[in-house]
């Protein structure tokens, strides 16, 4: 047959992740329409692009084949996959034959893509033939015989599917092995980091362990080339689990040395990322291994690497380590010593280059170590010299890092000493002229640079060019930061993050702005000054629970197959979960969801939703805080560790002033502290408040009370606003800042709500969710009541029917559930039926471990729960409904009420994260959470949450004039005396 | 409620209200001292409440009798107190009261460490009772300062009934 003539091409048409192709031309004479359709990627659409005729042939011949007799109007769909592609092999997958218009084909191609079978190899089992078939990642089995298909997770089918499922296991397996190990390989080569990543995690994944097509030394050269990959595009968090899972690879066929070297390259990728536990934990790791290492310079590298990590990740020539004990910190500068010394012991007689740049290394490291000891003379001089010593080599990575200790020293040094800023002054430009373009190369040594010299234009008042240089330091470190996909665990000994990623330049850059003299004129984009100070203190807040409201806030296009649904929303569960790793699933989603996702608002991306949130605009401001018919205003807390901003913006965004409250990070958390204890007790030496007698107490509430004073200025700004939004950060979660603004308006005979969010962006998304998916009517109401087993029942059942006779007045239904019955499993499916969920029981905040694990006591199978398993720590037994599992289950509540105890704090750590059961409730679906931030009795929080309700519900008030004036009738009863705020302002109102 | 009374219901209480009441008692004893949050401030107040009864009983030549079980200890402590230091009834009365209330906390119970408290409370009474002729001798000695105690006959009794928590 001649060869075919193209006609027309049109597409590739739309965004979709289908990369659509449709062909006219003649072939044989006749003319034909294909269609060639496969998952969207660069690569394929170059290769597709470049070989159309070539593909337009091989399908014709295909498909001409098959049909004998094909009809020339006909549209044929032909369903690619990078195999064949890459392989150049016979394209064998024919699907269809479509007499349908042009306009209707995207649509049905990427049904069909994601939901019609893929047909790729034949199979005999038990003698009988099957087709093995692949949609997206699932698998599908085809009996021609009988014309029956099965999908893999169709459990349903019963044992014989799973039977043939489990024979045909390594079949799959291999199969897909090939396909992950080539796609690994495409990837790299179109520097494609986390493609390559997701490929060569499958690959290992599902690899069988007789697999023998690469060798073991093959398969570790390629993790190393991907982690490479990774981590020069600052991908940290990827090229950490790709490092894990090659040196666990390593170790299973016992190359020790790989395995060595890849725990090393974790720690490395740690701590990039700032998180110390996890670094030191990698390298620990490799080693164990240490002692099946015959080579020196191996292990030399591995300790000095060691030693370089810890040295990274303390930052003591700044100001911001905050909950870094001193203890800890010394240990980490010991670690260091220790590894070093070992390193150079291995090390003694080598010569070589390598040992060389190892030694100088660690030679500028002992200065260095020296310095933060206390010789900074010494080690300014000591610093000089090396430079110009023969011994030291003369690398670039070891010159930027020598100029930037330099500049350390020298601050340090010019803080100790009179005329400081001479000498520092003198030391930044000498290390600009001698190191300046070697440390630029280095994404931290330049934004530790660019500090440097903020800080230096900071302190002569040049606010400008301070200005200038921490926002070029704040966009080195977001572009870290931004590629973080885990949220980092809880740190209690060393602190959320060290290194680069523990220096609050946000704050700094906040400061400079603040100080521009003048504040009308934008300075970047539209932005003035004081506003995008402020914008920098929102976004900074809750980078994680931005990305998780976004998932949520995310829809799914229509026309996307059943399948790729589903699978979108199950990693989209999975990822606020985090019951899956983050980075695989997120890898996942992204190349699964492709451009399926749409948005709420027309201006916003959904890929800008599910990262971390968008910088807010002036108009944003406006939308977000425009209520009908109220004044508005949000009060945005940012702490520092000297001191505390607050930014008061209305809703016009047209005011907005600033607050500088005199009390920092150390001496907020003090006042917390403080105030906890006073309230909780201890559990050592101080027991609980007594209700009846909180002035008692007045003691530990004085430090909290005297914020008052601080925050004088604020009252003035807020006398004609209806809502005030508090946007708070750190320490300031878990303070009850309505303890002291009520009181201070009400005496004013002003009334206005108070709600508590977590920033502005979190309210945009929590808006954009309400309009999306809620209607305010609601037909149930839920109660859930468990009393303990140590409890008396009977006054449980006597709150109970107080709180039900105010439910029976709403004309809503009521679901209860009431001790024994309320299991987990019953309180699961109350939460999907009721619209106001109201839960009764004994609550628990583990502020030791990990917040998440926060929860309620629920009754299980054997009735009650015992309240001595919490007590003991024993959580196995416990029966805790926690946060974890709320987020799981979902709920269809708009409104939640935990009275349980102090199920209303959060940790702010991990990145002002709020963790604990009030971002479990929301994120579950619920849009306001009223909690009690510490232990309550249940006499008075019955009384006040009674007369919430019977606001809101019957009365009709909005539901935060409710709760306000709630509190507001318990603070009449006892206003002279302060320390009453335990009766009356424990909860919270979070959310909108 | 007098003092006698207060002893009857004492001896009927259970050993977690006992500790409950010695709880309430030691607040009201410090509650003109500031608060002590940190872990670190809490150890070095306790030791310094611990040495200073040890000195204190070791000037008295008291010796630790048989080891009474917790809840006899704790009975015994609170008896010498309302016994020979009845100002301070009042205050334990209140905290039987609030037992009585029996208001529910949603939380996961009190816990109360008795080697913490029973010292504070012990050296809470006794300290303004005595006088101390710190006097330093030169040397390096644990015991750099000499407490002059005698005649107070309660100070030799709550010190006896606070030995066995002395040491734990």
């Amino acid at each position: 047959m001649t060869e075919p003539v193209i006609k027309e091409v049109f597409g590739p048409i739309g965004n979709s992740t289908l990369f659509v192709t449709i062909v006219r031309g003649i072939y044989g004479g006749k003319n034909y329409t294909v269609c060639f359709s496969s998952a969207r990627d660069e690569m394929m659409e170059d290769l597709i692009s470049r070989d159309l005729p070539v593909f337009f042939k091989i399908a014709l011949d295909s498909l001409l084949n098959t049909l004998k007799s094909p009809s020339e109007t006909s549209v044929f769909l032909l369903l690619l996959t990078k195999e064949e592609i890459q392989e150049n092999a016979e394209i064998s997958m024919y699907l269809d034959v479509l007499n349908t218009s042009e306009t209707e084909l995207e649509r049905i191609a990427d049904d069909a893509l994601k939901n019609l079978l893929f047909i790729k190899y034949n199979k005999e089992i038990n003698n009988k033939k099957y087709i093995i078939s692949e949609s997206g990642q699932s698998f599908d089995i085809y009996n021609p015989e009988n014309g029956l298909s099965f999908p893999v997770t169709a459990v349903k089918h019963g044992k014989d599917v799973l039977e043939l499922l489990g024979e045909m296991a390594p079949d799959l397996d291999e199969y897909h092995s090939d396909l992950y190990w080539h796609e690994t390989g495409a990837y790299v080569a179109s520097n494609d980091p986390k493609k390559a990543f997701r490929s060569f995690y499958y690959f290992l994944k599902l690899k069988p362990a007789d697999y023998d097509k690469v060798t073991h030394e093959q398969i570790i050269a390629a993790g190393a080339i991907v982690y490479q990959l990774l981590a020069d595009t600052l991908n940290s968090d990827y090229a950490e689990l790709i490092a894990e899972v090659t040196a666990e690879f390593a170790e299973r066929h016992n190359l020790h040395a790989d395995a060595l070297s890849a725990w090393k390259q974790a720690g490395m990728a740690s701590q990039t990322m700032g998180r110390i536990q996890e670094t030191r934990d990698n390298y620990d790791r490799g080693l164990r291994l240490v002692e099946n290492v015959p080579d020196k310079r191996v292990k030399a590298k591995m300790h000095h690497s060691y030693g370089i990590s810890m040295m990274l990740l303390q930052h003591l020539d700044f100001e911001d380590r905050k909950t870094f004990s001193e203890k800890s910190y010394d240990e980490i500068i010991d670690v260091a010593e220790m590894h070093f010394g070992v390193a150079l012991d291995l090390l003694e007689n080598e010569q070589k280059e390598e040992a060389l740049w190892i030694k100088s290394a660690i030679k500028l490291e002992s200065i260095r170590i020296a310095a933060h000891r206390g010789d900074l003379e010494t080690a300014v001089e000591e610093f000089s010299l090396l430079g110009q010593s023969k011994d030291f080599f003369p690398d670039m990575r070891l010159l930027a890092t020598l100029g930037i200790y330099k500049l350390a020293a020298y601050k340090k040094l010019s803080e100790t000493e009179g005329g400081g800023s001479v000498i520092f002054e003198k030391c930044l430009k000498e290390v600009s002229e001698s190191f300046g373009d070697k440390i630029i190369r280095y994404p931290d040594k330049r934004c530790f640079y660019l500090i440097y010299w903020g800080d230096y234009y900071l302190e002569k008042k040049m606010y400008d060019k301070a200005t200038e240089f921490y926002k070029a330091a704040c966009d080195v470190q977001y572009s870290f930061s931004s590629k973080e996909i885990r949220p980092s665990p809880s740190d209690l000994k060393y602190g959320d993050y060290g290194g680069l990623a523990a220096i609050d330049i946000g704050a700094r850059l906040q400061k400079a702005l603040l100080n521009l003299t003048d504040q009308s004129k934008a300075v970047y984009g539209d932005y003035e000054p004081n506003l995008l100070a402020c914008l920098l203190a929102e976004h900074s807040k809750g980078k994680f629970l931005k990305r998780d409201l976004g998932f949520l806030a995310v829809g799914v296009a229509k026309n996307t197959g059943a399948i790729a649904s589903n699978k979108i929303f199950n990693l989209r569960r999975s990822l606020i979960n985090g019951n899956l790793d983050h980075r695989i699933a997120m890898c996942d989603y992204e190349w699964i969801s492709g451009e399926h996702l749409t948005s709420p608002s027309a201006d916003v991306k959904p890929r800008d939703l599910i990262s971390s949130g968008k910088f807010l605009k002036r108009q944003d401001i406006v939308e977000t805080l425009h209520t009908p018919g109220n004044k508005t205003a949000c009060l945005s807390f940012y702490e520092k560790s000297d001191e505390t901003l607050i930014y008061i913006v209305d809703d016009s965004a047209e005011q907005l002033d600033v607050v500088k409250v005199p009390i920092g990070r150390r001496d907020l958390k003090k006042v917390f502290l403080t105030l906890q204890t006073g309230i909780n007790g201890d559990g050592r030496s101080l027991l609980p408040i007594d209700s009846r007698r909180t002035a008692s107490r007045r003691k530990y509430f004085d430090g909290f009370f005297r914020l008052r004073e601080h925050l004088e200025p604020i009252f003035s700004k807020l006398e004609s606003v209806d809502i005030i939004y508090l946007s708070t950060h750190g320490i300031w979660h878990n303070l009850p800042l309505h303890a002291l603004l009520y009181p201070a308006l009400w005496t004013e005979g002003k009334m206005p709500d108070i709600r508590y969010i977590l920033s502005l962006s979190f309210l945009k998304l929590l808006k954009e969710r309400q309009h999306r998916n809620r209607t305010k009517e609601f037909s149930t109401i839920g109660l859930t009541v468990v009393p303990a087993l140590e409890d008396d029942a009977a006054l449980f059942a006597a709150i109970a029917t107080k709180f039900e006779t105010v439910f029976s007045q709403t004309g809503a239904g009521l679901s209860k559930t009431f001790g024994a019955d309320s299991t987990a499993t019953g309180f699961i499916n109350a939460m999907q039926s009721s619209g106001i969920h109201h839960i009764l029981a004994h609550g628990y905040f583990d502020s030791v471990d990990n917040p998440m694990n926060s929860g309620i006591l629920l009754a299980d199978d054997n009735g009650l729960p015992s309240k001595k398993n919490i007590f003991n720590r024993d959580f196995s037994k416990s029966n805790v409904f926690s946060s974890a599992k709320m987020i799981l289950n979902q709920t269809a509540a708009d409104h939640i009420t935990l009275q349980a105890c102090s199920t209303g704090q959060s940790f702010a750590a991990r990145g002002d994260e709020f963790w604990g059961m009030p971002r479990a409730c929301l994120i579950a679906g619920a849009d306001s959470v009223v909690a009690p931030l510490w232990n309550t009795d249940i006499e008075n929080s019955t009384g006040l949450l009674a007369v919430f309700y019977e606001n809101w519900l019957i009365k009709k008030m909005s539901k935060h004039r409710a709760i306000a004036d709630a509190q507001r009738t318990v603070w009449l009863t006892d206003q002279e005396n302060q320390s009453n705020f335990y009766n009356w302002a424990s909860f919270q109102l979070i959310g909108n | 409620m007098n003092n006698q009374e207060l002893i009857d219901e004492i001896d009927s209480l259970s050993e977690n209200d006992l500790m409950f009441v010695c709880g309430r008692l030691e607040e009201h004893l410090n509650r003109d001292e500031e608060p002590v949050i940190s872990e670190t401030d809490k150890e070095n107040l306790s030791a310094e409440n611990k040495k200073f009864l040890n000195d204190a009983g070791a000037e008295l030549s008291l010796e630790q009798e048989e080891p009474l079980p917790e809840k006899k200890a704790l009975q015994m402590l609170l008896r010498t107190i309302l016994t020979y230091y009845p100002e301070h009834g009042s205050a334990i009365g209140e905290a039987l009261e609030e037992l009585k209330r029996k208001d529910v906390k949603l939380d996961f119970g009190m816990s109360i460490a008795l080697a913490i408290i029973v010292p504070a409370i012990a050296a809470a009474i006794i300290r303004p009772q005595l006088k101390y002729s710190a006097k330093k001798d030169g040397k390096k000695s644990d015991k750099n300062f000499e407490l002059k105690v005698s005649g107070i006959p309660g100070i030799e009794k709550i010190l006896k009934a606070t030995l066995p928590f002395l040491n734990g």
